[in-house]
């Protein structure tokens, strides 16, 4: 179970989260969503341990780990994986070659062997396929040159070899067209199971149709103002997000 | 006593003609008048010899290596070996050269045909030539002297590998290349230069590539130097009418360590390539000063540059492009990035570009950074351990420039020497999953 409690966050003394509580249990898929600055993408930031923030108060566990205390690569250990909402381009690494350094670091927090050069191979030509990721880019470096599109279903490729218990996809639907979003949301739900949580970051419900949450939440001001069924999803795209800013205040 | 004083104990006398032996001293004196350069020349403001000159070099003895310590031996190549200057037969192998191919050593030389061999040094120490190339030539016991002729084409690389190998007291070897690339000529040259043995060494090399017209010579300079082993080096390229000369200087050991690259394109069609990879960490110092001079129009250079300096490590990159008044349609283009791994490296990149003419495409751009924060928690956020992470992202820095090289034995030297700084990273490049 993911455990956010009165989180307070700043960047450079400037405070962005004021107070968030949030639950997210085993099993479950929630959906964030809110307007543009509301600090969607720093509480992504903060669960995948982003260096550069500052918690002041509160406290962020999962299956009882305080995350907060843990490096990147341990939160990662521990299942954490973030989409990244501008997945960065490493010039110079290849995708492969990186995919196995995060396959064998898990593997190594975790104390299992490496895995061997002929199953890493398998996996990821299944899981090419299955993304529909172009074969052409696995030996390229880490998204450069890539569109958009396939940076994100790059994204979701990483997710699908990776196999979080914990993921947070971050506007995984910018710049998506409707079949790349299909695609990617297949990709997800396919990951769907009573042992994985997911946190849907979104700014717009298209995503929820394709991969319905149980929960939405709405984030503004740095907390949560209003929790609900996946049916808020659609108010919110109906009245968009004033009527709650003004209910909040 | 510095550095001139000593050697000249050494140099002069032995069993050459008067006429090599007048070359010699003619060349020692042009040296000697002007002097070990000081940081008080513009060229050489952040490498100072102070530490080098100051001590009584002697001239390398003669000494032999065991093959085992030889790099580069997967490599498929016609090979020769210099210990200390001179040529190791044994090491050796010229087994089925193509009879376009003729090889001189210089040491045979100054005994059938001395007139040439003191022509051959005097045109190296010409009124023109800096201190380090005219001490070359009154130094060099030996050499190597490559003619290709018209059309022919070598196969293979011919490897030539000079090891200097010290012997406890301040070492001077000379190491001599020339090669003569005739018209419609292809070779690949790889030159490689490491230091064995003890004590201080100063690698002082000199190598010159005349290349016809339409000839094409790759030529890819590695060097190795390690331990208390320093390295000057003067490389000179003349590009021929239609020719193409490519230069990839790779500067992976060495204590002190400064490559003068100077390209000539004084031919219409000319192209003029120089790449060049060097790592400077610990108290290593790497300087890289490159002349291009544009005499012809129609002329094309192309240059990218890739520096890491770690721990107290000191990199330069000075980058000269001269185009001469009146010559037309000529295209230069140089990149220097430099990426600063402690608070405590350095790197100095200047590009200098003196342009005296107007019709012509110039690009230039210099950058020193630090690691991308991004990419490291990008890497780290899927779980890759972050000695890992700044492992892969300090070689993904040069790799696109070392996978250019056609090499895989030269790209393994490169690769296992950024291992000897992150020794995680051998076993990430393992494996091939193309």
């Amino acid at each position: 179970m993911l455990k956010i409690e009165n989180l307070h966050a700043e960047i450079d003394g400037k405070p962005i989260l004021r107070g968030l509580t949030l639950t997210i249990g085993k099993g479950e898929v929630h959906a964030i969503m809110g307007p543009n600055g509301s600090g969607k993408s720093t509480l992504s930031y903060l669960i995948a341990g982003r260096p550069g923030y500052t918690v002041t108060e509160g406290s962020i566990t999962w299956n009882g780990k305080d995350l907060l205390a843990l490096e990147p690569e341990e939160r990662a250990g521990e299942g954490v994986f973030l989409a990244f909402q501008y997945p960065v381009e490493i010039p110079g690494v290849n995708n492969v070659y990186m995919l196995r350094a995060a396959v064998n670091g898990i593997r190594k927090y975790r104390g299992e062997p490496e895995i061997s050069a002929v199953d890493f191979l398998n996996l990821v030509k299944t899981k090419t396929r299955e993304i529909g990721l172009k074969e052409g880019l696995l030996n390229r470096p880490v998204n450069q040159g890539f569109s958009g599109g396939e940076k994100k279903r790059n994204e979701v490729f990483q997710m699908s070899i990776l196999e979080p218990s914990l993921a947070i996809l971050d506007e995984t639907d910018s710049g998506l067209d409707i079949d790349a979003l299909k695609i990617v949301a297949d990709g997800v739900n396919r990951l769907r199971s009573p042992d994985r949580a997911f946190m849907v970051v979104t700014h717009y419900q298209r995503l929820l149709d394709y991969i319905v949450p149980d929960h939405v939440h709405v984030l503004a001001n740095g907390r949560i103002v209003k929790s609900g069924p996946r049916e808020l999803a659609l108010e919110l795209e109906a009245k968009g997000y004033d009527w709650l800013l003004e209910e909040a205040a | 006593m510095g550095l001139m004083e000593s050697l000249a104990r050494d140099l002069g006398g032995g069993g050459e003609s008067g006429g090599v032996q007048a070359a010699r001293a003619a060349a020692f004196q042009l040296a000697l008048a002007q002097g070990v350069p000081s940081p008080r020349h513009e060229d050489w403001r952040y490498t100072d010899l102070g530490g080098l000159s100051g001590q009584e070099f002697r001239t390398a003895a003669a000494a032999t290596l065991d093959g085992q310590t030889l790099p580069l031996r997967e490599l498929d190549a016609w090979r020769l070996v210099f210990v200390n200057g001179r040529f190791a037969p044994a090491q050796s192998d010229l087994t089925s050269l193509p009879p376009g191919v003729t090889v001189r050593l210089l040491e045979e030389m100054s005994r059938q045909d001395p007139q040439w061999l003191a022509e051959h040094l005097s045109r190296q120490a010409n009124p023109d030539a800096r201190t380090f190339v005219a001490l070359n030539a009154a130094a060099a016991p030996d050499g190597l002297h490559v003619e290709l002729a018209p059309g022919t084409s070598l196969e293979k690389p011919l490897l030539v590998i000079f090891a200097t190998i010290g012997v406890g007291t301040p070492a001077l070897a000379s190491p001599h290349l020339h090669v003569l690339a005739g018209r419609h000529s292809q070779l690949d040259l790889i030159e490689l230069h490491f230091t064995a043995g003890q004590g201080a060494t100063l690698t002082n090399a000199h190598t010159r590539v005349d290349a016809g017209d339409a000839a094409r010579v790759a030529h890819y300079r590695a060097v190795c130097e390690g331990g208390e082993g320093s390295h000057v080096g003067s490389v000179q390229l003349n590009v021929g009418r239609d020719g193409l000369v490519e230069n990839f200087s790779l500067v992976l050991g060495g204590r002190m360590v400064r490559v003068d690259i100077d390209g000539y394109l004084a031919h219409p069609g000319g192209e003029l390539k120089l790449n060049g990879v060097f790592v400077a960490d610990q108290n290593q110092h790497v300087d890289h000063h490159t002349r291009v001079d544009h005499a012809a129009s129609h002329t094309t250079s192309d240059e990218v540059y890739k520096g890491i300096a770690d721990g107290n490590g000191r990199g330069v990159f000075n980058g000269q492009v001269l185009v001469r008044e009146g010559v037309e349609k000529v295209v230069a283009t140089q990149a220097s990035n430099n990426l600063l791994l402690s608070s405590d490296a350095e790197i100095d990149a200047k590009p200098e570009l003196e342009i005296y003419a107007n019709d012509l495409r110039c690009a230039h751009g210099a950058t020193v950074g630090q690691l991308d924060d991004d990419g490291l928690f990008y890497l780290r956020s899927r779980g890759v351990p972050a000695v890992e992470a700044r492992a892969l992202l300090v070689y993904g820095f040069v790799q696109s420039l070392v996978e250019s090289i056609p090499h895989a034995a030269l790209q393994a030297l490169v690769t296992a020497r950024f291992a000897e700084a992150n020794p995680a990273l051998e076993k990430l490049l393992s494996g091939d999953y193309s």
